[in-house]
This record gives structure tokens, C-alpha cells and sequence, in this order.
């Protein structure tokens, strides 16, 4: 028996022992997997917490802005600011304003391995939860949480702006909620919402808070017809204000792609594009410096002007400005009929360029509406303005809409250009049941 | 706490044996015999000798010699099997030391095997399922096999080799029965001496296409054969993961006997006959722009010069040259009845077709300021390049009558330096087919769009792999009835992609590439095996006989990696630390899976076998709400007609099986989480930020697929023609899909969720056949045919159908069918003889054009042998059918650049207009046929005589030409190469600026010691 044993031992004991090892653990360890680049919810409590969220939250809607797939970028395709210079048909479908739901920079997914913000939709809805997410947890009397608040009525904006009528708005925090579809009307209330909130959270203490909260209201209340209301709420907002979106080099995960992407032939500054395109490559504005280059080393066809606004990778974008807050008062001036301030505004915001001499009068209201449309155009070049303001020339202003967009024969390839007024909602939005492609009127401004 | 399942078994199992096995010794016999040949009375080697009715086996040495230990005295079976020869079963009454010799017949095909599965080493006659077996020695030998891709392609009905493109270095897609997961990968599992082995294809630094196979770091050279396991019916063994089947290789062992030393050396030249499609231009009268036939025709412009380029084919300008490919090996086996070993090396090296072409060489000397070409860089003149090296020693001991131990250690550096190609802003082919002809332009780019290869060679990509496989298996036979088995073992697999420009170098037009860059991402992919199992078998009557297998493992899949990248670099150095801007990166991806099983296995006869079997699985990925998985199996096998010499019809078994397994999530897919990024805000232009990185879905349960299969195997005309039939229906449920999010919610894009059932339908027929036996000829024919029927069956109520990019599931069409708007219909209206763009029709939504897999495959493989097989001829036509492939090249050229020969050429046909006019807006203008035949290997080998060999001291010789991709035939398809797809994944794949697959001529010559 004890030669038996012996045999035992020696055959078994090293398994044996490693079962033993084994046993030790519990199942649940044994399939717990290591998870070290991610963070769980209850990291983001403490102050550090609070910090982190808010950072990202801001970093959020500068990427949905100035990234490669940013609203800067593709609503300067859309109207006429920028020409598509280089090949993917994806990319010039937005140039050429007929856009499919299917389409892939529309539908592009983040990335958070990269911090890449996908498609310009999912970019600003992203930024939209996280800044409302952040608010949430932020201390109420914090001046970051003024500014988060007032950052999401900015992202509304974007929304009411950009995306057609019948845009929806769902909710994650604290529970999924899909949304219905929003008219612009109703972005714009709920971008109203936000900023009123923003502005009783608002103790003053931060003039750079208090002015965004002034400027976005101001931007606000004129997409909604409100001009007076618009003149009043930027009032007291200094011309020379500036409210920056941030950017470094990379790796930095805020970058200012417009810059990189016109300087490397890939989008050029247009000029007089489809018919009714202002002239920003020859217009030699000081607002719009360019550089013309010959043809595209991409395309090999479009004449390329590179953009000279953001002269580095790491320039930041004035998107909300004191500039932009004496324009304002000039529309509502212009409004009311009172021509002298309509002007007097226009020219003290040009008298902070070398270079911009004093406009005059054209004469006639139309001309008038043309020439503010225009500083603005010029004062806003590549921030997002612009399909705004074209949606204004023909909702408020009664302008046709293919007297404002970019129409008829395209650049290149024989190309003609579609009808679409406003971004589409991509195709994934067809998962939530509350919205139906129809909803979206991507033909009316 | 509690214990785990898993392991309590496992504790049991072990203890229980100990406790018994002590008591073993005593009682047993054994049977000792030699083998021979029938015909020449030469001994056998590798013949394996195993108990039909005790689990028993012995493998003779190189004299044909064997002994089987630990049989229990009385009544036996046994049955033994040997590569090119019949299988025979002798009963034999054992008592003490028992003399049992075998002459073996010569056949041309084996009717009968040894896999391996739950029990072992188990008869395929045993086996419900259908598996693959390829032994790979003579075909190492004497056929154009360079890695474990070109073993497996057309050799096995239902594996699909599915090539991307003929870069050196890169690897191919393996498709096993089809596609069964819309999210998840449809790689097979890879198997090596027992444990699981690294085969995913990450994708590396971008260039463009084609992505280097892991699976490929296999030296053919080391293995003695390859089992396919084809999917769920047959899994219990693998459990989740197993779905899209597996790869097992078994490497060489070693036998008793003298050191028997081989040696290999190979030298051939690999070469592109691509015909290229040339670059047009049209200048207009009056300006300097281009003008269209149609535009001529419609009065719009006038044409005053025609221009046409060809870059790729001017010999001044190509950058195709011709590849050159060596590689030599040396292996030694022998040992003693102990201990037995097998020692192998094997370095090999390759240049792929690509280089700089003169011109552009000219042009880098002038920027440059060199003295010459020859001091080029080597890395950027000839920009694909691979060398590999292998190592391996197998050990076996068998310190015990009752115990064997086998020990393998795998060593693999691989090097490969990848070009600029598909689609790519870069790529050498892209780059000359979207240049311009217009002389204009020709001077200011040299002809190229995009970006010139003088300066996109600048950019220099690597792959390195240092992979490391080890592995031991103890074999313990505590009882006459009783068989352990312990395996455990470690992958270990370190490689980087790395991406290198110096400062003032690299493409133009690509940021600040140009100032230099420094990509290095280094990752660590390790892979953990323990599998224990415990089998017992025993006779219930003398009739019925019976196996009982437990067993319970453990895998774990980890990948770490550290990602960085450098740029704005000083001049002359390539290193992280002296970039401007630096980035960094850190990934971790761990699937942990704990397994048990259980099967019961009844036999009457030997010749009727039902086996039922239920594996349990937990996943460190399953969501909390679902832990673990239950993967049930049944199978039955007929020997209706055993096999015999008399007749016509000489052997017949029928074979069902049902079996279930899955797919887990990937690590993340259940957790909700956020993830780090570095933001700006007022006053701080870098602080740590969070942003949603994953919303989870704590529901997640693994994708399961459940097959069933049947079919017979049967011999005819004296066993010289085999046919072996399976139909298949593969389920797989709860299929894992990515499912889009809408965007409103603002959060993650897709979200992995269980909402979709997928089904694989199909027929394998193998067919082999002697056409011609004579003492000087012989004429051997193997047809590997599939048939495959793939289908998204549904998607979970309210799921909308899954659109990207190019492709669209939705219920009743096959997975990643190939979606885009088409070309309804053109017609020439006002008769001018060309396709103006007002004269197509097109479609505004998607419209399916077809698979983008082949659903037909048929290789057939034939080898004539002459004068007593001095000489032997073979070769491989491979067919795939069944499948369309979207044509980007003439798209591109046509709908994009506008420089095509459709648009340009009045000759060109009405169709070819057409399509060119409607590309733009109709992509699907381009999808087109992809049904090919390709003569894909050929080979002659002379085999040298005794008398020959010693001439060279050696023991054996001979000497092989082989080709490779010698000849295609297309039926459709307008631009070079169907099979050549951008990506290496299933889905959005298309066919764009791939090099075409080259033609290799190699010389070997084989010599043994």
C-alpha cells in the first residue's frame, strides 16, 4: 500500500497542485478580465470627477465644431464657403447640397480609442448629453456649470441652425428617453431654455461667462425673429469679446483641422460658387485672407485658394465674439428702420480691422439685408454662421431659397447641385421609433 | 466562496485517478509487432497501432517497430493507421507479451483517420461530423506551399481561402462553411499541438490594403498534418469561439531510432503580369482642358490632341520589377524509445514586385542631392520585403509505460516591410492611375495623382512579429480502462507596426508628414491554455462497447499594446523621443473562458457509434445577466459497409451530427464606461477629460450557432474512387450584431447587442480518384467542391436593416452582400453613337448586386507519377464562383478622376460609356462578376535514385519546379485580379488599387541524411 501511494504521489502531485492553485479562486475572479483603459461611473463623483466631466464635455463641442468632420467644415461645404478639392464622393455630396442619410461622413461613428467625434450629428448630440450631463453634476454656484449650461444652449443652436425641421433630441441621463422630432422652432426654445437657465445660474463673477451666455441669447433670440430682443441682450457685451473654441497641436485632441484640411488642397475658399456665392477668394478682405495656390494636388481640377483665417493647427476659433454682438444690434437696428445705428454698428465693428474702410448705404433695403448678410459672411467665415444666416435670408427675409444657396452646374465632373436647405439626419436615427425619415424637411430652410 | 465548477472536476478527476492508478502496472500486457510495406517489405514509420477496445496506441519507429504498453491480458482489437496506406484491424488475444506484425497496402486514398477530439485520438469512423485532414509532408515537398494559407487552399471542401492581394508578406481570409457573425469575426480558431495559438489579422499602420495573417508565422515545414474542425457540430472540445470552426495543426515528432537529418533549399522569382489600364486625355480646342466623347459628340468641345499614359506599364516609369524568394531548413529527428525528438530551423526571405521606378529614382537623386541612385535607401528601392525565421524542438518522453510526455517549443521572427498600395493617397498603383496624361500637368507630378511614389516611399512601414508557442501534454493511463490527458501551454506573441519618415521626405500633400513622423505600436498578444480530460472506456456486452469523456479548461485571450507616435521630426533621425508632438496610447483587450464538458459515447460493432455530449461555458464577456452557456451535441456514425476489395461499391459509412457552440462579446460590449482624453478649456490647454467610451448592454449573451450536418463517405471500384458528401445547416442565433444607436441619444455609434439569426446552408462534396494505376503511371484526381447558401434569416423586431458602407444586411440576402445604387438601363436616344449622362438610368436607393464571398468553390487537384515515381507532375485549378466584386479601379479612373478610357476613346463599347457617365452616381455601375478560374499551383518533382542521392552522401533526394498563379481565367470581370479586396474583413470590401497576386517559378531541392 504504501509503494502505491508512492506511485500516486509522484505521477499526481504536480497537477494536483495545480488544481490546488487553481481552487483558491472563485469563478467570479477566475473570469474577472483586466478593463485599465476605461472608466467606470462612480470615478466621476469626486472633484477630480467634476473636472474631468466638465473638461470633456467642453472638449466635446469643440470637436463637433473644428474637427475633421465638424459642423465649421461641413456647413462651410454646404453653403459657400468652402469647395470640395479633392476625390471621396462622400464629402462632395455635401458640397454639392444633396446629401444621403446613407451618406459615411454623416453616418461615422466615435471613436474613443482616438477621441475621433464621428459624424457632425452624432458629434453634436454627443457634446449636447455631456455638457447637460455635466451640468448635472457640477456644484450649482459654479461658474463652470453657467458655462456648460450655456455651451449646451450652443449646441441646440447647432441643432436649430444646421439640422432640417423635425430633428430629434433623446435623452440618456439618467435614463434612455427617445426623442420625438424637434421643429427648429422648438431647438430654438429649448437653446432659449438652456441660456435662461445659464443666465440666473450666472452670479456675474466671470465677464467671459457672462458675455458667452449674452452673445449665444443674443444669436438665439435672432433665429427666433426677435430682433430687439437680440440688440437688448448683447447690449453690454464689449466688441472686443472673444470667447475662444481652444485648440493645440497634436496630439492634442482638440486640433484645428479647417486649417490643416484647406492648407493640404483637400477644401478651397470659394468664390462666387454656385451663382450666388459671395466672393471670399477674391474679395482680398482682410477677414478672409487666402492664398491661391493653382490647381488642387488632390483633384487636379479646383482652382485652390487655402484659407489663411487659422494659420496653425493649434489656432484657436473666435465662435463667439463682441463683433458679433454689434452686428447683432445692427440687424435689429436695420429692423427697425433706424439706418444710422444699422450702419453706425456695422462700421465699429469694421474699425477694429486695418484695412476695412467704412461702408456706405447702398440704398435700398434689400441692399441693406445684402450688405449685413455679407459682414456677417465675412465677420463668421468658417464658424458656423453661415447656413444660418442663408436659412434666415429666406425665412425672415422672404429670399428665395436658390437666390441664397449655391445652385446649378457643378465645379467639376458635370455635376449638378441638389435642393437641400439643411443637414440631414442620418440613417441611424431610424432606430429610434419616434422618428421617421419624412419628419426631417431637409428641402425647406 | 465557491469553488468552481471547472476545477472541482478537474480536482476529482485527478485525485480519482491517482488514487486507482497506482494499482494499474500489475495487471497489464502488451503487444509488440513491426511494420511493413506489403510490396517491398520495407519497414513502416509513423504507423500508429491503437485499441479498438482498450485506449491504448503506440506509434512505430523508424525500423516499423512498435510496442503497445498497458494492455489488459484477454480478447483485443486493435487497428492501425498510416499515411498512404490502408487501415487493417486484427483481433488478438493478449497474455503477457504479445507478437502482432502488420504488411500494409498502399492506397491511393485513406479511407479512415486519426483526429483528435474529446476521447483522443479517435477513428473518424467514430466521428458524426465531418473533419478535414491535409498531411503536409509531400506536399511541402513538391508543391508551391510557402505558408499555412497556401496548405489549406482547395485542399478541403468548405474552406475558403479567400486572397486580398499579392503583397509579399500579407495573409488571406479563412471562411469555414461561410459567414456566420455580422459583428464578430468569422476567423477560425487556431489550434498548435493543443493549445490555442494567435491567428487574428489586426489590422497594422495603414497602407492601404492587405493585412499581414498571423496565421502564416507557420512554418509548413514543421507540420505533420492539419485537422479542420468545421463548425458547431463538432466543437465540444473548443466551446465558445469555435463557431467559425478550427484550425488544428500538429507539428513533427521525433521517432526511435537514428537521427534522421533533412534539408531544404528553395530559390524562385515571383513576377506581376498585370495588364494595367492607361490614362487618357483629351485636349479641347482652345483650352487646356480635357473634353469627353460624349462631350465631342454633343458639340460642347472639340477635340485637338489625344493623350494617353501608362505609368505602370512604360518600362521607365513602372514599379513592378521582378520579386526574387529563398529559403532553406534543417530538421533532425530520432531519440530513443524514451525519449524522442525532433529539431527544426528554417529562415526564408522574399522581395515582392514593387521597387522604385527609374524616373522617380532620378527624381529623388535631383531632391535629394545624392550622387546617385545606389544610395537610395534599400528599404524605399524595393519597399516589400519579408524575412522569417523558425524554430522548433519537439520533445516526447515517455518515462512510464503508462505515461507520455510531449513537449513543443515554437520560436517565429517574421519581418515584413509592407508597401504603400490599395487605397491609399500613396498607394504606387492609385498614385499612377489617377495621374493625369495631360502633358501640362505631366511635368509638375511626373504623371501621378495624389502623391508621386518618390515621395510616398518616403514612408516606410513594418510589421515585426516575435511569436513564441509553447506547449506540454502528459498522457497518463492510470488504468487499463482509463486515459488522463493534460495540456498547458502559453502563446506569446509580441509584434509592432511601425511607420517611419524622415524629416523632408514622405508624401506632400499629407500634413506635416513631410517634416517626419515616427509610428511605433507594439503589442503583446498572449494566450493561455490549461485543458484537462479524463476518458474511460469499457465494455458494456461484448457488443456494445462505451467511452465517457470529462474534461475542463481554461483559456485567456490578452492583448496589450502601447501606441506611439512621434512627429515633426529633426533631420536624420527616426525616433519617438525626438518628435515635436508626441502621442501615446495604451489598449488592453482580456477574454477569460472556463469551460466544462462531458460526453458519452456507445459503439455496436465497431461499426455503430452514438455519442452525446454537453459543454458548459463561462466568459469573462458575457453580460452579468447571462454567465454562462450551454453547447449540447449528438452525433451518429454507420460503417454500412466495411471496407473490402470485392465489388464495385467497397466501403460506405453515413454520418449525422447536431452540435451547438458560440461567440463571445468582446471584452468591452457589456460595460458602460467612460474613456480619458486630453482637453483644452479657458486657462488650460491640457487637462484630463472624460468622454463616453462604451454603452453597454448588461443582457449580452454569446452569439450561438447550432449546425447539423449529414452525409456518407464511400469507396468504389476497388477503393480507387472515394466520395465523401455533407450537407450542412448552420444556425447561428442571437446573432452578436453592432446595432446603430440613433444619434440623438448622443452617445455610442453601435452597440453590440443579440438581435439577429443567420444561416449557413451548403453541400461539401470531395471526390478522389485513381484515374491510371500502373507499375510506371499513376494518375491521382482530387475535386474539393462547396456549395454555400448564406443568409441574414431576421433581425430582432423594431431592428432596421444594418447599412454601411457598401453593404446592407437585411433579412433574406446574404451577410455583406455588396449594396449600391445601380445602372438600370442607357440607351444611345439620339443615335450618335455614345453614352451621354442624360442617356443612363440609375437608381436612387441600394440595390443588391450580390455576395461579395464565393458561394461556389471547386478545386481540383490532380498529380501523375512516373516511372515508379521518379517523376511526379501535380497542380491546383481553383474555382470560385458565385460572387461579385465592385470594381473601384475603373470606377475611380471613370467616375472620379475622369481619366479613363471610357470617357475618352470613341472605340469604347456603348456599355463601357455608360458605366463611366453613371459611376458617380451609381457605384454599383461597377459591380461586376467576380467568378474566376486559376491555375493555381504546378509542379513537377523528380526523385532522385539511391545511387543519386549518394552521390551526394545523402539518403534521399529530389528536386521540384513549381509554379504558382500561373494562368486566370475571368468570366466578367473587367479589371486584373477578382480576388483582391481592400479590406481583410468581411464587410465593405472592394476591389481598389490592389497589386494582382503574383507568379512565382521556385526550385527545391529536398535532401535527407
Amino acid at each position: 500500500m504504501p509503494i502505491r501511494f508512492a506511485g500516486w504521489a509522484r505521477d499526481g502531485a504536480g497537477v494536483l497542485l495545480a488544481v490546488a492553485l487553481v481552487t483558491g479562486c472563485s469563478k467570479s475572479d477566475i473570469l474577472t478580465a483586466d478593463t485599465p483603459d476605461v472608466i467606470t461611473p462612480d470615478n466621476l463623483n469626486s472633484p477630480q470627477g467634476q473636472a474631468a466631466l466638465y473638461a470633456g464635455a467642453v472638449s466635446d463641442l469643440v470637436v463637433s465644431a473644428t474637427s475633421g468632420t465638424g459642423v465649421v467644415i461641413y456647413s462651410g461645404l454646404f453653403t459657400d464657403e468652402l469647395m470640395h478639392a479633392s476625390t471621396p464622393p462622400a464629402v462632395r455630396e455635401w458640397d454639392l447640397r444633396s446629401v444621403l442619410n446613407t451618406n459615411s461622413v454623416a453616418t461615422a461613428g466615435p471613436n474613443p480609442a482616438t477621441g475621433a467625434p464621428g459624424g457632425p450629428f452624432i458629434a453634436v448630440q454627443r457634446a449636447r448629453t455631456a455638457l447637460e450631463f455635466a451640468a448635472s453634476k457640477l456644484p450649482a454656484n459654479d461658474p463652470r456649470t453657467v458655462e456648460v449650461l450655456a455651451l449646451e444652449g450652443m449646441s441646440y443652436l447647432f441643432l436649430g441652425e444646421l439640422w432640417c425641421s423635425g430633428t430629434p433630441v433623446s435623452e440618456r441621463d439618467p435614463t434612455v428617453e427617445l426623442g420625438i422630432p424637434l421643429s427648429t422652432a422648438e431647438l430654438f426654445a429649448r437653446a432659449m431654455e438652456r441660456l435662461t437657465t445659464a443666465a440666473a445660474a450666472d452670479t456675474g463673477g466671470d465677464a467671459r461667462i457672462t458675455n458667452l451666455v449674452a452673445v449665444l441669447r443674443g444669436r438665439t433670440l435672432l433665429d427666433q425673429g426677435q430682433f430687439a430682443q437680440a440688440a437688448t441682450a448683447v447690449a453690454n457685451v464689449p466688441t472686443a469679446y472673444v470667447y475662444n473654441f481652444i485648440h493645440g497641436a497634436p496630439p492634442a485632441r482638440q486640433t484645428n483641422q479647417i486649417q490643416l484640411q484647406t492648407a493640404s488642397d483637400i477644401y478651397s475658399v470659394s468664390n462666387l460658387e454656385g451663382t450666388n456665392g459671395l466672393n471670399f477668394a477674391s474679395a482680398a478682405d482682410p477677414r478672409v485672407p487666402v492664398l491661391a495656390t493653382g490647381l488642387s494636388r488632390n483633384d487636379g481640377v479646383t482652382p485652390m485658394v487655402v484659407a489663411l483665417k487659422y494659420p496653425t493647427i493649434s489656432s484657436p476659433v473666435a465662435m463667439v465674439t463682441g463683433i458679433e454682438a454689434r452686428v447683432i444690434e445692427a440687424e435689429a437696428a436695420l429692423q427697425a428702420g433706424n439706418l444710422l445705428l444699422w450702419l453706425q454698428k456695422l462700421n465699429d465693428a469694421r474699425a477694429t480691422v486695418a484695412g476695412l474702410t467704412p461702408l456706405i448705404d447702398p440704398g435700398t433695403q434689400a441692399g441693406r439685408v445684402d450688405l449685413t448678410f455679407r459682414e456677417r459672411a465675412f465677420w463668421f467665415y468658417l464658424t458656423a454662421h453661415r447656413l444660418g444666416d442663408l436659412r434666415r435670408l429666406v425665412n425672415q427675409y422672404g429670399r428665395a431659397k436658390e437666390s441664397v444657396y449655391p445652385t446649378g452646374a457643378y465645379h467639376k465632373q458635370g455635376l449638378t447641385r441638389g435642393s437641400q436647405a439643411t443637414f440631414i439626419v442620418p440613417q441611424q436615427e431610424q432606430n429610434n421609433p419616434n422618428f421617421q425619415a419624412s419628419a426631417c424637411t431637409v428641402d425647406t430652410p | 466562496m465557491r469553488t468552481p465548477v471547472a476545477t472541482r472536476v478537474g480536482a476529482v478527476v485527478w485525485l480519482a485517478l491517482g488514487l486507482i492508478g497506482g494499482t494499474a502496472a500489475a495487471q497489464q500486457g502488451s503487444v509488440t509487432g513491426k511494420v511493413t510495406d506489403e510490396a517491398s517489405g520495407q519497414p513502416v514509420a509513423g504507423a500508429r497501432v491503437q485499441g479498438i477496445t482498450q485506449q491504448v496506441s503506440a506509434t512505430t519507429n523508424q525500423l516499423g517497430q512498435y510496442t503497445v504498453q498497458g494492455v489488459t491480458p484477454g480478447a483485443h482489437s486493435l487497428r492501425i493507421f498510416a499515411v498512404g496506406y490502408g487501415t487493417q484491424t486484427k483481433n488478438v488475444t493478449v497474455s503477457g507479451a504479445t507478437t502482432v506484425d502488420w504488411a500494409l497496402k498502399a492506397v491511393p486514398f485513406q479511407l479512415e483517420d486519426v483526429v483528435t477530439t474529446e476521447a483522443g485520438q479517435q477513428s473518424t469512423r467514430e466521428l458524426g461530423n465531418s473533419v478535414g485532414k491535409i498531411e503536409t509532408t509531400q506536399l511541402v515537398e513538391t508543391a508551391p506551399t510557402t505558408n499555412l494559407m497556401e496548405v489549406l487552399s482547395g485542399r478541403i471542401a468548405g474552406v475558403a481561402v479567400l486572397q486580398s492581394n499579392g503583397t509579399s508578406g500579407t495573409g488571406a481570409r479563412i471562411r469555414i462553411r461561410g459567414i456566420s457573425s455580422a459583428s464578430l469575426s468569422n476567423d477560425p480558431l487556431l489550434y498548435v499541438d493543443g493549445i490555442r495559438v494567435a491567428a487574428d489579422a489586426p489590422a497594422g499602420v495603414f497602407v492601404g490594403g492587405g493585412t499581414v495573417s498571423k496565421l502564416n508565422d507557420i512554418n509548413p515545414e514543421e507540420i505533420e498534418n492539419v485537422e479542420i474542425v468545421k463548425g458547431p457540430s463538432a466543437a465540444t472540445l473548443y466551446g465558445t469561439q469555435a463557431a467559425n470552426g478550427v484550425i488544428r495543426v500538429t507539428t513533427k515528432r521525433g521517432r526511435a531510432g537514428a537521427p534522421l537529418w533533412n534539408t531544404w533549399f528553395e530559390a524562385g522569382m515571383l513576377k506581376d503580369n498585370t495588364e494595367f489600364p492607361a490614362n487618357y486625355f483629351n485636349k479641347r480646342v482652345g483650352a487646356n482642358s480635357d473634353c469627353f466623347t460624349w462631350q465631342e459628340k454633343t458639340g460642347v468641345c472639340q477635340v485637338e490632341q489625344r493623350y494617353v499614359l501608362d505609368l505602370l506599364d512604360d518600362p521607365k516609369t513602372t514599379p513592378f520589377t521582378t520579386g526574387f524568394r529563398s529559403q532553406g531548413g534543417v530538421s533532425v529527428a530520432g531519440g530513443s524509445e524514451a525519449v524522442r525528438y525532433y529539431v527544426s530551423a528554417e529562415t526564408e526571405l522574399e522581395d515582392g514586385v514593387l521597387k522604385l521606378g527609374d524616373v522617380e529614382k532620378a527624381y529623388l537623386v535631383t531632391k535629394r542631392g545624392l550622387a546617385s541612385a545606389d544610395l537610395l535607401p534599400r528599404a524605399q528601392v524595393r519597399p516589400n520585403h519579408f524575412n522569417k525565421h523558425n524554430f522548433r524542438v519537439n520533445l516526447n518522453a515517455s518515462p512510464r509505460s503508462n505515461l507520455d510526455l510531449a513537449l513543443s517549443t515554437g520560436f517565429i521572427v517574421n519581418n515584413i516591410r509592407l508597401p504603400q498600395t490599395g487605397d491609399n493617397f500613396e498607394g504606387m498603383i492609385v498614385s499612377a492611375m489617377t495621374g493625369s496624361a495631360n502633358p501640362a500637368v505631366f511635368a509638375a507630378t511626373g504623371g501621378y495623382g495624389f502623391s508621386r511614389p518618390a515621395n510616398s516611399v518616403g514612408e516606410v512601414s513594418y510589421r515585426k512579429n516575435d511569436h513564441f508557442t509553447n506547449s506540454g501534454t502528459l498522457s497518463w493511463r492510470p488504468l487499463s480502462w482509463l486515459s488522463t490527458r493534460g495540456t498547458v501551454g502559453i502563446d506569446y506573441l509580441v509584434y509592432a507596426d511601425e511607420q517611419d519618415i524622415l524629416n523632408g521626405q514622405g508624401c506632400l500633400t499629407c500634413g506635416t508628414e513631410n517634416q517626419g513622423k515616427r509610428t511605433l505600436n507594439r503589442f503583446t498578444d498572449t494566450k493561455y491554455t490549461v485543458d484537462l480530460n479524463a476518458t474511460a472506456q469499457y465494455r458494456l456486452t461484448k457488443r456494445i462497447g462505451a467511452k465517457t469523456s470529462v474534461g475542463a479548461q481554461f483559456n485567456r485571450d490578452k492583448l496589450f499594446g502601447v501606441l506611439a507616435q512621434a512627429d515633426i521630426l529633426p533631420p536624420g533621425i527616426i525616433s519617438l523621443s525626438a518628435g515635436a508632438q508626441k502621442t501615446l496610447t495604451e489598449q488592453t483587450a482580456d477574454v477569460i473562458t472556463l469551460g466544462t464538458y462531458a460526453e458519452e459515447q456507445f459503439s455496436l460493432d465497431d461499426r455503430l457509434f452514438l455519442t452525446g455530449a454537453l459543454r458548459i461555458d463561462d466568459n469573462s464577456a458575457f453580460g452579468a445577466a447571462s454567465r454562462s452557456a450551454y453547447y449540447p451535441k449528438v452525433q451518429g456514425s454507420w460503417q454500412a459497409i466495411e471496407s473490402r476489395d470485392a465489388g464495385w461499391l467497397n466501403s460506405v459509412r453515413f454520418r449525422a451530427a447536431f452540435g451547438a457552440t458560440g461567440q463571445s462579446p468582446r471584452p468591452l460590449d457589456a460595460l458602460t464606461y467612460s474613456t480619458p482624453v486630453t482637453a483644452g478649456v479657458f486657462g488650460q490647454p491640457s487637462v484630463p477629460g472624460v468622454t463616453l467610451g462604451g454603452l453597454g448592454d448588461p443582457e449580452l449573451k454569446p452569439e450561438r450557432s447550432r449546425e447539423i450536418e449529414a452525409g456518407f463517405e464511400a469507396g468504389f471500384l476497388g477503393n480507387r474512387v472515394n466520395l465523401d458528401l455533407t450537407l450542412y445547416d448552420k444556425k447561428t442565433k442571437d446573432a452578436l450584431v453592432n446595432r446603430e444607436q440613433p444619434y440623438s441619444l448622443g452617445g455610442v455609434a453601435v452597440r453590440l447587442e443579440n438581435v439577429g439569426v443567420v444561416s449557413n446552408k451548403g453541400i461539401e462534396v470531395s471526390v478522389n480518384a485513381r484515374v491510371i494505376e500502373s507499375p510506371s503511371l499513376t494518375w491521382d484526381v482530387q475535386l474539393e467542391a462547396a456549395g454555400n447558401r448564406n443568409r441574414l434569416v431576421s433581425l430582432k423586431p423594431g431592428v432596421p436593416p444594418i447599412v454601411g458602407f457598401g453593404f446592407k444586411n437585411i433579412p433574406g440576402y446574404p451577410m455583406f452582400g455588396l449594396w449600391w445604387q445601380g445602372l438600370t438601363s442607357f440607351n444611345d436616344a439620339n443615335g450618335d453613337g455614345v453614352i451621354s449622362p442624360t442617356e443612363v438610368v440609375v437608381t436612387d436607393t441600394l440595390v443588391f448586386h450580390g455576395s461579395t464571398v464565393p458561394t461556389r468553390t471547386l478545386a481540383v487537384n490532380t498529380s501523375v507519377s512516373l516511372f515508379k515515381n521518379k517523376i511526379r507532375i501535380g497542380g491546383q485549378l481553383d474555382y470560385k464562383g458565385g460572387f461579385v466584386s465592385l470594381n473601384v479601379n475603373d470606377l475611380f479612373q471613370c467616375a472620379f478622376q475622369t481619366n479613363c478610357r471610357s470617357l475618352h476613346d470613341p472605340a469604347a463599347t456603348l456599355e463601357e460609356q455608360a458605366k463611366a457617365v453613371a459611376g458617380a452616381r451609381a457605384f454599383g455601375a461597377y459591380a461586376e462578376n467576380a467568378e474566376h478560374i486559376r491555375l493555381r499551383e504546378a509542379s513537377i518533382t523528380y526523385t532522385a535514385s539511391n545511387n543519386l542521392a549518394r552521390l551526394f552522401r545523402a539518403r534521399s533526394m529530389n528536386i521540384t519546379l513549381t509554379g504558382r498563379n500561373l494562368l486566370l481565367k475571368k468570366f466578367g470581370f473587367k479589371s486584373w485580379d477578382p480576388e483582391n479586396v481592400t479590406q481583410s474583413a468581411d464587410a465593405a470590401n472592394y476591389n481598389f488599387g490592389q497589386q494582382a497576386q503574383p507568379r512565382y517559378a521556385i526550385v527545391r531541392v529536398n535532401l535527407g541524411f
